[in-house]
């Protein structure tokens, strides 16, 4: 078979693949959208159909504007992007250490302290952390979130940060050392712009991270005016019955900026930004 | 001061001091820097997990009850047999295992799979790339809430499609059901959790220099044979990774199988976090929990030791 | 190197000072003044009739009595957790809706103030029946007002049972009687059991309650189950799980039940899919929003069985008042005022404690009139004990477990657990 026919064929299976692997992802979100559009009426009814016989928004005017859904929206974005920058910074200066001097009792430390620190269950966190908090005074602040989601994140975007850092060759550091360089200016300058997608991808896991927390969301805040979106997000489960409209508007309310912003940075997983600066 | 000739000499001398200063300065900054790059984490990480760890560590050996206070005193290991004797415990420990090694091997084998595909040059790939990231930015108790009335055996959209089109007969109650219920939040589990494997995967894959395939393509290698021998190679730093930080989560995980079942239908999908959270809220016995909970440490920090011993080979082989 | 320790050093004992302090500095924001915000916790639903019409009567209330009211609203769940954590980080809040399950482990958590004073002179009290006021007591003192009260009724499609050829059931036999007739007839099941959740054991109380057993007796400043101490209660306890074991047996539950809970039982009711169920008056407005299958319901008594008493399940909500608060009186008065019959008649028509609340339509008067029969769970913690009794359901319903040994592994647990809690007679 000629190359172009394999390629061809190629190209075809994938695309069935994709078709396949995005129903999969794609499906429970398509019925929430619907479902967000439904009246009341013909929300929870006795055969579901995808086709809504009176789409209507008023699910999502009532969560916009009666449910101050724009607050929760501000405030899951202060906490987040706080977060996401906080756990960067800490962990690419953590992970290059764990990288570069892994045979120091230092570094061999950590490790297992981050380690250690993924196994406590979230249960057995909430009344220590609430105290914590408590004695910091940033009770019903965006603080106590921030301080409580980086340090949740640390452990796993160091390790991805310094799986990353490993696949920067030495030879491009101590080439910008000759030339005169501190650590940090080499590792600014020369280390991290060869690593954007590593970054960005171990950035947006600390990201939404922070914005789907829940439970230190409703533990830590009791002021409407500092709560995130997704405890926000629980409180249309009522006692005795669930707002199943304004669930899934909410969710989509939720989702949607998440999804732009990633699709905005998904370019960054591509491989023309790093071929030229790897080479020899 | 006069500026009369100075002996070259001296000059050459006062040269190299000055360099070995500036070296020194720098071996001296370079020693020092580890412990100042790891300060900022260890500030973190001992300040708001320190303190909790200690204490889980020590209610585990107390008798510690929120509601009754006239229990509390040394317990030794009574908490540990306690736990051991917990007529769940048994059927936890084996449904944290089903559910912790079918997680992890299904989301890599799917993340792996979507990496790939998504590395490919087609048309709308940044479309696809985003569908396929949706399951992760939906919240938990969304996706959870969502798929279980999917699910529904009488309302839900998946029995009726599949009664409908006459695969089954009967709706199934999925996870209603004793036989299905793990199998099924192990499925959405999946769903959920792939994703993160996607993305750390293409980074991982954007770093590979081009070359490589084009000296393996060179050399006549199939399709295959290439990513035996180019691909994965690379991809095992952040590959063991992942995996191992997601055993620690998948087993440490509670919240998305008590938001689906709660850990029923009877305890069929009870596993051992969400034991630990029926010992701390529901029956206020934080000894017991802590106790449970210092058995998971234990178990995971085995697997650790594991890690670390993959770890060195593969920094070996690069920092030398 | 030995610099770095000591730096470490330093770091770690931060923590531990940190902690230090918890328990010694609550509540030293305000000075006891009434500038003091009163910190109020809800659990309403949101954009329902009693959110805007209590932000209404709060504003009222501030307005008259020269106090703000600091409204935060959350689920039940939540409430629970948090009031659990703040009691431990000694930062609670000033007034809270509560649920009748929490009173006990509330009560031992030391978190609830004692409201006897003010009830007693409170200008409503006598329009509030026993039943209510003892579900708002424990160890002898009152721990909240009665924000909002509901009862069970038996709700009948009157068109599904109809077609099903039979008539309303008024005992237990009755029930069993109907077997599958109206599911061959008609595709739905005759009657509704939860089998987890909290539904359940709700259930299960008032059908025990209908035998005339309790799941703990109060005696000698305690509480013991006695149904292992008299054979005569150890039979009635069987034929309750005998009862549920007959339900599936004769194919007048639908065979998911065991693992159905609120949500699905109610909705069962609602789209027709359940003919007949016991449940709350909040399905009232499913009647706009599911109105081809809502439009024929009928509010009866529950069945009983032919030999014992006619019981239903009282839900009544203390508005409890947390001890050590700086607004005691504040809290009080706010607490009292929602019970009170100005803003029971606003926010709370068809689920008031206050028997001179009430609307005209079937959901308000045929549940009230059922408050006589009502009985509630004992002032007990009841963590394991819910858990248990939904446990002994599920041996019965799915692992086959005789009614009997149901019975008595039902009664030691719930003993097991009064020790552990330190309430045990």
């Amino acid at each position: 078979m000629t190359l172009r026919i394999k390629r061809q064929i190629a190209n075809t299976v994938s695309y069935v693949l994709l078709a396949i692997l995005s129903i999969y992802c794609a499906f429970p979100f398509v019925w929430m959208v619907i479902s967000s559009l439904k009246p009341r009426n013909e929300i929870r009814v006795r055969t579901p159909s995808f086709m809504i016989e009176n789409p209507t928004l008023d699910n999502f005017v009532r969560v916009l504007f009666g449910h101050n859904f724009t607050t929760y929206v501000r405030n899951s974005l202060i906490v987040s992007v706080s977060a996401c920058a906080l756990s960067l910074a800490i962990s690419i200066l953590a992970g290059y250490a764990f990288s570069r001097y892994y045979r120091k009792r230092a570094v061999k430390y950590s490790n297992l302290g981050m380690l250690i620190s993924q196994m406590i269950p979230g249960v057995l966190l909430l009344v220590p952390l609430y105290i914590i908090m408590r004695n910091l005074q940033v009770l019903d602040s965006y603080l106590s979130l921030i301080l409580a989601y980086t340090t949740f994140v640390i452990p796993l975007c160091t390790f991805m940060l310094s799986s990353a850092f490993d696949s920067i060759p030495m030879s491009l550091e101590e080439a910008a050392q000759l030339d005169g360089c501190g650590k940090l200016e080499t590792i600014w300058r020369v280390v991290l712009p060869v690593m954007v997608p590593a970054i960005v991808s171990v950035g947006l896991y600390a990201f939404i991270n922070a914005w789907n927390e829940f439970m230190f969301g409703y533990i830590f805040i009791s002021q409407d005016e500092y709560r995130t979106i997704t405890p926000a997000i629980m409180l249309f489960k009522g006692a005795n019955s669930v707002d199943w409209g304004g669930l899934m508007a909410a969710s989509v309310v939720a989702v949607l900026p998440v999804a732009l912003i990633f699709l905005f940075l998904q370019r960054y997983f591509i491989a023309g930004l790093m071929s030229g600066a790897v080479k020899g | 001061m006069s500026t009369a000739t100075r002996p070259p000499a001296l000059e050459a001398a006062e040269a190299t001091e000055a360099t070995e200063k500036r070296d020194q300065r720098l071996i001296r900054s370079g020693r020092r820097f580890p412990y100042l790059a790891l300060a900022p984490a260890w500030v973190f990480l001992v300040l708001l997990i320190g303190y909790p760890l200690l204490k889980v560590l020590w209610d585990a050996f107390q008798h510690a009850n929120l509601i009754n206070t006239d229990l509390a005193g040394f317990a030794g290991l009574e908490n540990f047999s306690d736990v051991i004797a917990d007529r769940h415990f048994a059927g936890a420990v084996r449904n944290t295992i089903i559910w912790t090694v079918a997680s992890v091997a299904g989301e890599f084998v799917i993340g792996l799979g979507s990496a790939l595909l998504l590395n490919r040059r087609v048309r709308g790939q940044g479309f696809f790339r985003v569908l396929t990231f949706i399951p992760w930015l939906v919240p938990i108790i969304v996706a959870g809430m969502t798929w279980e009335w999917m699910l529904n055996p009488d309302f839900g959209i998946v029995n009726s499609m599949l009664t409908s089109s006459g695969i089954i007969e009967s709706p199934i109650n999925f996870l209603g059901d004793a036989t299905w219920a793990m199998a099924t939040v192990v499925f959405v589990n999946i769903w959920r959790s792939f994703p993160y494997y996607t993305i750390s995967f293409l980074a991982a894959l954007q770093a590979i220099p081009q070359e490589l395939y084009e000296a393996a393509q060179i050399d006549g290698a199939s399709a295959f044979r290439q990513f035996r021998s180019v691909t994965f190679p690379q991809l095992r730093s952040p590959a063991l990774i992942i995996v191992f930080i997601h055993i620690i989560w998948t087993a440490v995980n509670f919240d998305f199988i008590w938001v689906m079942t709660q850990g029923g239908p009877n305890y069929a999908t009870i596993t051992l976090p969400i034991l630990i959270y029926r010992y701390s809220m529901q029956d206020f016995n934080v000894g017991m929990a802590s106790a449970l909970s210092t058995m998971m440490l234990i178990a995971t920090s085995l697997i650790f030791v594991l890690y670390y011993k993959y770890r060195r080979t593969l920094s070996e082989e690069v920092v030398g | 190197m030995k610099k770095y320790k000591a730096v470490i050093a330093t770091i770690a004992l931060i923590p531990l000072t940190l902690t230090a302090c918890s328990g010694a500095s609550g509540g030293e924001e305000s000075s006891g003044k009434s500038g003091a915000p009163i910190e109020l916790w809800t659990a309403w639903t949101e954009g329902a009739t009693t959110q805007e019409a209590s932000q209404e009567m709060i504003a009222q209330f501030e307005a008259d009595s020269g106090q703000t009211v600091n409204q935060t609203n959350f689920t039940y769940d939540m409430l629970r957790e948090k009031l659990v954590a703040s009691a431990a980080g000694g930062n609670l809040p000033d007034a809270v809706w509560g649920l009748p399950e929490y009173v006990g482990e509330f009560n031992k958590l030391g978190i609830l103030a004692n409201l006897s004073d003010s009830w007693d002179s409170w200008a409503d009290k006598d329009k509030v029946s026993e039943a209510v006021k003892a579900a708002m007591t424990v160890d002898g003192k009152i721990i909240g007002f009665p924000y909002e009260t509901t009862t069970r009724a038996y709700l009948v499609h009157d068109d599904v049972l109809a077609a099903g050829g039979k008539s309303v059931p008024t005992t237990w036999e009755d029930v069993l009687a109907i077997g599958s007739s109206v599911k061959d007839a008609t595709g739905s099941s005759a009657f509704g059991v939860a089998g987890a959740g909290v539904r359940a054991p709700q259930e299960l109380l008032v059908y025990l309650a209908q035998q005339g057993l309790k799941i703990a007796d109060e005696k000698d400043g305690g509480f013991r189950n006695t149904w292992q101490d008299d054979p005569a209660e150890l039979a009635k306890a069987t034929a309750v799980f005998q009862f549920y074991a007959d339900l599936m047996d004769s194919g007048a539950v639908n065979p998911n039940s065991p693992t159905y809970g609120w949500e699905e039982t109610d909705e069962n009711f609602v789209t027709g899919l359940t003919a007949t169920y016991v449940t709350g008056n909040w399905l009232a407005e499913r009647e706009t929003s599911n109105a081809e299958t809502m439009g024929d319901v009928s509010v009866h008594p529950i069945p009983y069985p032919a030999d014992g008493q006619p019981a239903t399940y009282i839900e009544a909500k203390p508005l409890m008042v947390m001890e050590g608060t700086d607004v005691l009186d504040g809290a009080t008065q706010l607490a009292q005022a929602f019970a009170s019959e100005k803003w029971q008649t606003a926010a709370f028509a068809e689920r008031s404690a206050l028997n001179t609340v009430s609307t005209d339509s079937k959901w308000s008067k045929d549940f009230q009139a059922l408050l006589e029969s009502g009985v509630t769970y004992p002032p007990i913690t009841l963590g394991t004990i819910t858990q248990s009794m939904i446990d002994s359901i599920a041996m019965v319903l799915q692992e086959g477990t005789s009614p009997e040994e149901a019975a008595i592994w039902l009664s030691d647990q719930i003993n097991d657990s009064l020790e552990t809690s330190g309430d045990l007679a």
